[in-house]
């Protein structure tokens, strides 16, 4: 049986994956934080499925993943969110101006990607195995390096532009 | 790129920002949002669907001749059909299982989804567009007791420039369907490699 408090603190422990997702699906602001607070949802109400067979942050990316993709299937209607401490999303800023310039930039050339590519490329920087991106994504290994050997040529000839 | 990542990772997991309340406060914000946005602008024009139903049959009796009644016909049916449509496609999207799919499978029922639901879109513009004509001969019978087909001379103008109106529309509709249905369809086309 899951608990309500046993929930809050496994997203707590793992916060970082909700908050990188977000960002690569997201296209200003206001949609990382509609689609933050959508993951946070959708994680909870899906929370009894978690049958403990994998990793909590396996579970976690899937779920986070296909929520993103769901996300940009809706119509962009104004809905109301919860008001978001501004430190929730600008992590970096707050620490290193330099480096935020660089993520910045990293996360540009990642979000030009399509959106197969942007999934693989995310655990793949994330340091997942083949084995767990195959799990998470549902593509065979193989196909898995196929792809990000195509990914990372893309992201190469992006970078030299 | 992958140990800028790294560094990224360090920062942001050492950051702890989350609280309990403010995850309870995401969950309920947003149950609450998902009552809100399926209720009021779906209800409110099914609603409005069905008034007109309800309106044309209490009054169909006053269409008398045969291209009043199939006008009518049309409308009533267009107007269950239409809402129908636009609820199961909102019943589709919820019953989506997002914690069993892999991204694979989530991609190709979004891409599948997208091309159905313009599908859908389009249908709908031209059927609420030749809904539009036929409400104006249909009420205009009901209402002031007028056969817009008797009044040859305004037909005269009226019907090329209804097919004028209706060129334009339909070019404007396919620019903008076409662009986005052949996005859909290279997601599955790329899933197939």
């Amino acid at each position: 049986m899951h608990t309500k408090k046993e929930f809050i603190q496994k997203i707590k422990d793992n916060e970082g994956i909700i908050y990188k997702v977000a960002r690569i699906y997201s296209n200003n602001r206001e949609d990382l934080k509609d689609l933050y607070q959508e993951i946070v949802y959708q994680l909870w109400k899906s929370y009894k499925t978690f049958n403990g067979e994998s990793k909590f942050s396996t579970w976690m990316y899937r779920i986070a993943l296909n929520t993103s993709i769901y996300h940009l299937k809706k119509e962009k209607k104004q809905v109301n969110t919860v008001s978001i401490d501004s430190n929730l999303l600008s992590r970096i800023e707050q620490i290193d101006s330099l480096m935020e310039e660089q993520i910045s930039l990293l996360y540009a050339h990642i979000k030009k990607l399509n959106i197969i590519e942007k999934g693989i490329i995310l655990l793949h920087l994330e340091g997942k195995s083949y084995d767990e991106i195959a799990s998470i994504t549902g593509f065979t290994n193989t196909n898995i390096g196929t792809r990000l050997a195509r990914i990372k040529q893309k992201l190469k000839n992006q970078i030299k532009k | 790129m992958q140990s800028l990542w790294e560094n990224m990772n360090q920062k942001v997991d050492q950051q702890k920002i989350l609280t309990d309340k403010l995850i309870i406060d995401m969950k309920q914000e947003r149950y609450a949002n998902k009552l809100r946005s399926i209720s009021i602008p779906e209800s409110i024009s099914t609603l409005i669907c069905f008034a007109v139903v309800v309106y044309l049959i209490s009054n169909f009796g006053l269409l008398d001749v045969w291209y009043l009644q199939l006008s009518g016909i049309i409308i009533i049916i267009s107007c269950i059909i239409l809402p129908v449509l636009s609820l199961k496609s909102i019943q589709k999207m919820e019953a989506i299982n997002i914690s069993k799919n892999t991204y694979k499978d989530s991609l190709i029922t979004y891409a599948k989804e997208k091309i159905k639901f313009l599908l859908i879109q389009k249908v709908s513009f031209y059927v609420s567009f030749l809904v539009l004509i036929l409400s104006v001969i249909v009420f205009g019978k009901i209402m002031k007791d007028i056969d817009v087909f008797t009044m040859t001379e305004k037909l005269n103008w009226l019907v090329p420039s209804g097919i004028g109106v209706l060129y334009i529309f339909t070019q404007w509709v396919l620019k903008k369907y076409k662009k986005a249905t052949t996005s859909a369809n290279n997601i599955l086309k790329e899933l197939e490699l």
